[in-house]
């Protein structure tokens, strides 16, 4: 009689996030549009105007936009890794997290696919990135690391996008179970007239599964591709071996760090405090940990190779990262992702969930950095000194950087009122057992 | 048809094993639950889910047009860019790993839907919903 108690509690608390957005709720919203719409208007002045516009020139012709799109790309990994990768290590705290973090994953995926073609200027012609026959006889490139983006970011999108809707079949149907009239239609065909049959089971436990199965190697290939788009050059300061992990780490740590900092917020507005408890936090935030070891080694790595390559452009590159320039985000990237997540170390710091909030709001901080510091200090310092020059972000940049902030947030805002955002078909099954 | 409603889990494996110890065929046998619940494995014996094949196939399809699409269009064009031999086996493989990843995961998708006979048109016009119940429906086969 407990666990049905329990069932009914949380279809009913579930259900009760999706009513009635508040007056903050709308401010939020309105808040996170404007930022959209400022994104928005300074992309379309940049279509309008031309590339003149952003302040990407000789010698750093990656700046900000490809910044953003590695940030958000690494933003979408946690996503899977939670949903996937824990579900086949059957983690018991994965269930709290799964839904907020699949909707992370599918919106930002989407908000990072903007960023290269932003970047490439005439965005009219960005489908020719994708091979299909034309009327010039040209095919893409296929040896080029950036196709290999195109068809690695393109699989990610897709798969979570399916791993996202299937994985929220049982609830949708569990919505439509609980409303009336116009809503109740929406749902009902949203959840294709999910009953919970035998057969309609034993498929979709199969079919959870092979999703699984097949997004976990996504989580370790993605980033190690866009890893490659640096190391397959020989610009220094890039062309190592250690990038695939190194970004895989660095990816895991800010999405994990992204989805405490939407998972509190969602857990205090909600009161959702007995499904979400600070044990849950605790699991996560440990990924975190662990990932930001993995990312600190990969910092000393790197300088290690270079100053034992006896290479003086590869030497010159890390020397000017620490000491050039852009020093202040440099040392600001080491405090925000091997300092600030080693004090987590300490248990009652990392149960403290307040300070867990700041950290991840720091780490969010870190790894825009760290892609920031490696694209631009190795551009502004490649091998001639007579081609060196400083690159700082444009207003139009900066512009576009915030609307993707907007658009991501304004989407999680929209998820969040219409669709459960806590699975609860999982959670009952982990609650009978 | 007979329809058996439980209100607990543990009711409807009983009267589940009940149903077996009645010798009913398992055939005959179906359900509608709120959630999956994998004690009915040791109770009913049912058939393994096709739906590995269907994804296998996919992926299969997906690595070998990932890779001949790669070879194809090079050939198309013959030319020689980065001092690379024109089948460059280790860039290609990435496309076709992404490939494989997309075919398998589009053909489990088609295949669920396919397998599990969703969207179910009938069900989308009048939902019929048993709550957090757990109803056995004995002697209807067209469930399954």
């Amino acid at each position: 009689m407990e666990t049905q108690q329990y069932e009914s509690q949380l279809e009913r608390d579930v259900l009760a996030a999706m009513k009635n957005p508040g007056w903050r709720y709308y401010v939020a919203l309105g808040f996170s549009l404007t930022c959209f719409a400022i994104g928005m208007i300074s992309w379309g002045y940049q279509i309008f105007k031309g590339m003149g516009t952003a302040g990407i020139m000789h010698p750093v012709s990656w700046g900000v936009y490809i910044t953003d799109f590695v940030f958000w790309v690494g933003i979408a990994h946690s996503g899977t890794l939670i949903s996937a990768v824990l579900f086949l290590f059957r983690a018991k705290y994965r269930s709290r997290f799964n839904r907020t973090a699949e909707a992370m994953t599918v919106f930002a995926v989407m908000t990072a696919g903007l960023f290269p073609i932003i970047h490439l200027g005439r965005m009219w012609r960005s489908y020719w990135l994708f091979p299909y026959p034309n009327q010039m006889m040209i095919w893409v490139n296929f040896r080029s690391p950036l196709v290999w983006d195109v068809f690695a970011v393109s699989t990610y999108f897709i798969v979570s996008i399916i791993f996202f809707s299937v994985g929220m079949i049982p609830d949708l149907a569990i919505v439509r179970r609980m409303s009336t009239g116009f809503r109740k239609r929406i749902f009902s065909v949203l959840s294709l007239g999910w009953q919970g049959t035998k057969n309609q089971w034993k498929h979709y436990n199969k079919l959870y599964l092979i999703l699984a199965a097949l997004a976990t190697p996504l989580v370790v290939s993605v980033h190690s591709i866009v890893s490659w788009d640096f190391a397959m050059s020989v610009v220094p300061g890039w062309h190592t071996t250690i990038f695939a992990p190194y970004f895989v780490g660095g990816a895991i740590l800010s999405g994990t760090a992204m989805v405490i900092t939407l998972a509190l917020p969602l857990r205090k507005i909600f009161s959702f405090e007995k499904y979400i408890t600070t044990d849950h936090f605790e699991s996560i935030a440990k990924i975190m940990m662990f990932t930001s070891l993995i990312v600190s080694y990969a910092y000393i790595v790197e300088l290690s190779l270079a100053f034992y390559s006896d290479n003086i452009y590869e030497e010159a590159v890390f020397r000017y990262r620490a000491v050039g320039d852009y020093k202040i985000l440099y040392w600001g990237m080491l405090l925000c992702n091997s300092i600030f997540p080693a004090t987590l170390f300490i248990r009652k710091m990392r149960r403290n969930l307040s300070y867990l909030f700041v950290v991840c709001l720091f780490v969010n901080v870190g790894m825009w950095l760290e892609r920031f510091v490696l694209i631009v200090t190795s551009l502004a310092h490649e091998y001639n000194p007579y081609s060196w020059g400083l690159y700082y972000p444009s207003i139009v940049e900066i512009g576009i950087t915030v609307g993707s902030f907007g658009m991501f947030f304004s989407a999680i805002l929209l998820f969040v009122k219409s669709l459960p955002i806590l699975s609860i078909t999982e959670i009952k099954e982990e609650i009978s057992k | 048809m007979d329809k058996i409603v439980c209100e607990t889990k543990e009711l409807f494996l009983e009267k589940l094993r009940d149903l077996v110890r009645r010798e009913i065929p398992e055939k005959e046998i179906s359900y509608i639950i709120p959630y999956p619940v994998h004690e009915i494995d040791e109770i009913l014996e049912t058939e393994p889910s096709k739906l590995s094949v269907i994804s296998f196939g996919g992926g299969f399809v997906g690595a070998v047009f990932g890779f001949l699409l790669a070879v194809y269009t090079v050939y198309s064009w013959p030319i020689i860019s980065g001092g690379k031999p024109m089948i460059s086996t280790p860039a290609y493989v990435i496309i076709a790993f992404a490939c494989t990843i997309l075919f398998s995961a589009l053909c489990s998708l088609a295949g669920f839907l396919f397998l599990s006979k969703l969207p179910d048109i009938r069900q989308i016009a009048s939902p019929e919903d048993y709550d957090n119940k757990f109803v056995i429906l004995v002697g209807q086969e067209e469930l399954e």
